[in-house]
């Protein structure tokens, strides 16, 4: 008997809403998030609405590791890139991204949701093995996305050196 | 304030054969441009100057000035007509507190208006037209920074789109930005005037002492008594399609922010009109204007002036409008000073020539750069009313920026990124 569409749907949500292993622990108000980076109410504000920044929808949006992405990119902009550029660029990257993470989620409903569903022995045992699935995968998926950037931008940098 | 010789200037005007491209027959140097649809004028050399001052008052005494000038000159010329006889290039700082303003009488100028060509020379020995040159190699161009940060330009226009919203008087604000480049070898004006021609036939290039853009938008236009004004105000991008261009155009007649922006540049241009000329007519409903990169709304506003002033002061009158400062323009010019942090120089205000007679046209920089030596300044600005957001904003500023710089450097125009949502306005 298939297990309980709904019970592992929650569980599922319930466990997105909560820090994922690898996610900063911490979580942080609006606030916290700009007094921590020094990131001015304007610039907040476009973050967002640029999708730059995707806040949680509760009280506590933000986490550390957010702390250390707006980090992260005002150092960018302090070596000199103008902040014009990196928001188009963030835009396209944006977009791009957006399509590959609706296909990678689509990749772990279709391979791995399904065929728990289809043999778990218990609702409680199917939702177990999706949160542990996810908990493993979101993760790990991430860190290949960070590390095959990273290897695409020390490839584009060496051969724009070759190339002079 | 006189700018009379000992000697009288010796002015004469012959007609000419047919140049073809006005612009390839520059010689290098210093040159000064006016070109719409390839009729126009073009100068070179510096035959006298003009002192222009600074002040609420520099307009009138800088036409003063020009007009003794003017006067004491000995013309002697083959055909008349608006441009022929001697011709100052005018091009005037935005903020009348600052200097830069320049005034200049060159020694050659060559024109073409409605099939006939003439060539005029002040002083010296009668020019012959230089051969046409070929378009060198583009040079590379090399960011090298900017006046102001721009996270601090985001600050200020989310702040002015704040005070807008919430207190009076401001209405609108225009608020530009700059953006600096170097090249290894001299920037040449002439190349880039070519460029910019071939790519908006349709806007009057000009160049005035390194200042060199393109501008769609014309002050005004003073033949005899007549004067019109094409005010340009709301923009749409092009399509990709025809159905796409006309849905964009659709969207911008319906626009309400659009619209306002719109009527608020008109009202300046008729109030100031009004004060000099009877029979002051606006279009009833804009038109669109298409360029290759934008549409725009486009009114023309006609009167007939009631006292014979020079285009140029003309043009001192009407500047600064709402499309390049804001309403009110006392609070809007006060803002800029305060938000901008740099110095727009002759970027956004008045350029264009006025003859002895006082006929003449000007535009208003902008789509320009600023060419000195190896250095080269960019600027651009948006129109900041209470329902901008300033990322959209930048990103419009960004995209005139790139307009620019390809013009610059004979690279397409197409924008580097497809992320702008925002079609470029006329500043």
């Amino acid at each position: 008997m298939p297990a309980d569409v709904d019970r592992s749907e929650q569980e599922l949500a319930a466990a997105l809403a909560r820090p994922l292993p690898g996610e900063g622990a911490e979580r942080l108000t609006r606030e916290q998030l700009a007094e921590r980076t020094g990131l001015s109410p304007t610039l907040l504000d476009v973050a967002e609405r640029e999708g730059l920044l995707v806040p949680r929808d509760d009280a506590l949006p933000y986490t550390s590791d957010d702390v250390d992405a707006v980090r992260a990119a005002m150092a960018l902009l302090e070596a000199g890139v103008p902040l014009s550029e990196l928001l188009a660029l963030a835009r396209d990257h944006d977009e791009a991204m957006r399509a590959l993470a609706d296909r990678a989620v689509d990749l772990f409903a279709r391979y791995v949701v399904d065929p728990i569903r289809g043999t778990a022995e218990s609702d409680d045992d199917a939702a177990q093995r999706m949160v542990d699935a996810l908990q493993a995968m979101l993760p790990a998926a991430s860190a290949v996305v960070a590390h095959h950037i990273g290897r695409r931008l020390v490839a584009a940098a060496r051969a724009r050196i070759e190339q002079q | 304030m006189t700018a009379t010789d000992t000697t009288t200037v010796r002015v004469r005007t012959a007609a000419a054969q047919d140049p073809g491209d006005l612009l390839a027959r520059l010689p290098e140097g210093v040159v000064f441009a006016w070109v719409r649809h390839g009729d126009g004028l073009v100068g070179w050399g510096e035959a006298h100057r003009v002192p222009v001052g600074t002040g609420a008052g520099r307009f009138p005494a800088a036409v003063a000035a020009l007009e003794g000038w003017f006067a004491a000159a000995d013309v002697d010329r083959e055909i008349d007509g608006a441009g022929t006889g001697p011709v100052a290039f005018a091009s005037m700082t935005f903020d009348p507190r600052t200097q830069g303003s320049q005034l200049v009488i060159p020694r050659v100028v060559v024109g073409r208006s409605g099939g006939r060509c003439w060539i005029t020379t002040v002083g010296g020995a009668a020019a012959t037209l230089p051969d046409p040159t070929p378009l060198p190699e583009p040079t590379r161009i090399r960011y090298a920074g900017a006046s102001a940060p721009e996270v601090r330009w985001l600050e200020a226009v989310d702040a002015v789109a704040g005070e807008i919203r919430t207190e009076g008087p401001l209405q609108k604000v225009v608020l530009a930005r700059d953006l600096q480049v170097w090249s290894a070898e001299p920037l040449d004006v002439r190349p880039i005037l070519r460029r910019l021609s071939a790519r908006f036939s349709g806007c009057w290039t000009f160049a005035a002492g390194g200042l060199v853009g393109a501008t769609p938008e014309l002050l005004v236009r003073r033949r005899g008594t007549a004067v019109e004004s094409l005010v340009l105000a709301g923009s749409a991008p092009r399509g990709r399609d025809r159905a796409q261009d006309d849905e964009a155009a659709a969207a911008l007649a319906r626009s309400h922010k659009d619209r306002v922006e719109h009527d608020l540049a008109v009202g300046s241009v008729v109030e100031v009109l009004t004060g000099l000329c009877s029979a002051v007519e606006a279009e009833d409903e804009p038109h669109l204007l298409r360029l290759p990169n934008v549409q725009h709304l486009a009114t023309r506003v006609t009167g007939t002036l009631l006292q014979p002033l020079s285009a140029l002061a003309v043009a001192g009158a009407l500047h600064p409008t709402a499309a390049v400062c804001g309403t009110p323009v006392e609070d809007a010019m006060g803002r800029i000073r305060e938000l901008e942090r740099m110095d727009r120089g002759r970027y956004s205000g008045p350029v264009g020539w006025v003859d002895a007679a006082g006929d003449g046209e000007f535009g208003i920089a902008l789509r320009c750069a600023e060419i000195s030596g190896t250095r080269g300044r960019l600027f651009a600005g948006a129109g900041i009313v209470g329902e901008s957001l300033p990322e959209l904003e930048l990103e419009e500023t960004r995209l005139k920026l790139r307009a620019m710089q390809s013009a610059l450097e004979a690279t397409p125009a197409a924008p580097y990124s497809s992320g702008g949502r925002k079609p470029p306005s006329s500043v």
